[in-house]
């Protein structure tokens, strides 16, 4: 079991750390698409001509699904998965791996559904004031902030863990 | 069912909220030089004035329509009860003084109601209650037993407004949802206070103020009762030392300014709802706050119809949500 786990257990937590980064992320993107889809099909049953500005606020909680991918990819990349020699990844490797993807998993998953319910507030600035839709648009995308800062740090925590790898 | 479940709702709410009279609009209206200009005046507003209708019928249409979009896009239905069962109450009213005094009462009804007008029509008939939902039973037979027995129409009134009013704060707490709870609330304190009121000035007794008064967490019932058997002066000092002190001397005043005072509350109790992206708050905000414009409309339009001078309108036009 020792054995097996010494050979296996850093690159188990490796793509277990890649698994939550797509997961939480994707599915707080998931769940923040769709509240403000729901938002965005209310004022396009009233108002069709309305797609294109809603369609912006719908994207924004789209993102941190990407993040979550993008962090994905650099941590199998870094760690070697990608490139056919990850059999090396120590256990304390792995943990290190593992760590680097929670900001973007957590941070990720719920700053998605926080912009969701900021995008679905300001269909209601489309709807009454569609001049002023580019200030609902500003307002969601203040919660990206927060998201690409989370995504930061993880790349910056997978690109260090990989050094002190090495 | 989930806050954010209502967000397709509430934007299509938002949208149908720009279409809206407003404080400019229903200054056009009151300018307007006569009744039919005022109905062209709400024709350019959106109201479907057809030639040959009259402004009830018109108002009506406009009621209805705001109850066919609630009702279409609401995700649980069975929350709208609380929208609708005044009505429900009224026509109960309706169809027992139908029924005792042997008219028809089908032209009282009102719509939108949560109980099937046939349904109460034919448990009025058959005197079989059990066909109403359970809310309404008591309230019905016991108005059923006075109105038989005695032919005499207000304590079955004060029975079944006292049971709408309980109902409806009954039903705005299973909503769950504060703004409706405290328009009920409100609307409890104010039935309170003019029952009261016109206890004072009909000479009723404290047993009959007991039977009408329901009491809410603002007014207390035995203070209030108690305030009325001392006379008015007693009834507006109780008023003015709870939270609806800015209604004591209205009372008394004149009963429109108390009624344009209850309106205004209630607006400005619903208003918050405005600003909700989720939550059933801006479907229930939005169709109480179509039925005030609706009634703003008729009071300006049968002031219309009487020639009254704008002053004198302006002094009801209520305050509006947009």
């Amino acid at each position: 079991m020792n054995e097996f786990l010494g050979q296996y257990g850093g690159l188990a937590l490796v793509l277990l750390g890649a698994a939550i980064a797509v997961f939480m992320s994707g599915m707080g993107s998931a769940k923040g698409v769709g509240i403000v889809g729901q938002a965005a099909a209310g004022l396009l049953a009233e108002d069709p001509s309305k797609f294109g500005k809603v369609l912006i606020l719908e994207v924004l909680p789209g993102t941190q699904g990407l993040y979550g991918f993008l962090a994905a990819i650099l941590l199998l990349n870094t760690s070697g998965v990608l490139g056919g020699d990850a059999e090396i990844i120590t256990i304390g490797q792995g943990i290190m791996y593992f760590a680097s993807c929670l900001p973007i998993a957590i941070v990720g998953y719920f700053s998605a559904i926080m912009q969701a319910k900021t995008a679905a507030s300001g269909v209601a600035i489309v709807a009454k004031k569609p001049d002023d839709s580019t200030k609902a648009i500003i307002l969601a995308a203040m919660v990206e902030t927060y998201a690409v800062l989370a995504l930061l740090v993880s790349l910056l925590a997978m690109i260090s863990v990989s050094k002190f790898a090495a | 069912m989930k806050d954010i479940d209502y967000a397709c709702a509430v934007a299509r709410i938002r949208y149908n909220e720009m279409s809206m009279l407003t404080g400019a609009d229903m200054e056009q209206l009151i300018s307007s030089p006569d009744y039919d200009s005022a109905l062209h005046r709400l024709s350019d507003f959106g109201y479907e004035v057809a030639s040959s209708s009259n402004s009830s019928e018109l108002l009506k249409k406009e009621i209805e329509k705001a109850w066919a979009l609630v009702s279409e896009i609401a995700p649980d239905k069975s929350e709208l009860n609380v929208l609708a069962v005044r009505n429900a109450f009224h026509n109960l009213k309706a169809a027992l003084k139908g029924y005792v005094s042997g008219g028809k009462c089908d032209e009282y009804y009102l719509e939108p109601s949560c109980v099937d007008n046939e349904i109460i029509t034919q448990a009025v008939t058959t005197g079989d209650f059990g066909l109403l939902p359970e809310y309404m039973c008591d309230a019905a037979r016991e108005s059923y037993a006075v109105l038989t027995s005695t032919g005499k129409g207000q304590i079955p009134d004060v029975i079944l407004d006292r049971a709408a009013l309980d109902t409806f704060e009954m039903m705005a707490r299973e909503t769950g949802s504060g703004m409706l709870c405290e328009v009920a609330q409100l609307l409890i304190a104010a039935a309170d206070v003019k029952i009261a009121y016109r206890s004072i000035l009909t000479g009723k007794d404290e047993e009959f103020m007991d039977r009408a008064i329901s009491g809410c967490e603002a007014i207390d019932k035995k203070s209030l009762i108690t305030a009325a058997s001392e006379g008015v002066q007693a009834l507006v000092d109780y008023i003015s030392s709870t939270r609806f002190s800015d209604a004591a001397e209205l009372i008394i005043q004149s009963p429109a300014a108390f009624e344009k005072w209850c309106d205004d509350s209630v607006v400005r109790l619903i208003s918050g709802a405005k600003y909700s992206a989720f939550g059933f708050e801006p479907i229930a905000a939005y169709f109480l706050a179509k039925e005030n414009e609706i009634k703003t409309v008729r009071i300006i339009l049968s002031a219309k119809q009487n020639s009254l001078p704008p002053e004198i309108i302006r002094e009801r036009v209520r305050l509006l949500y947009v």
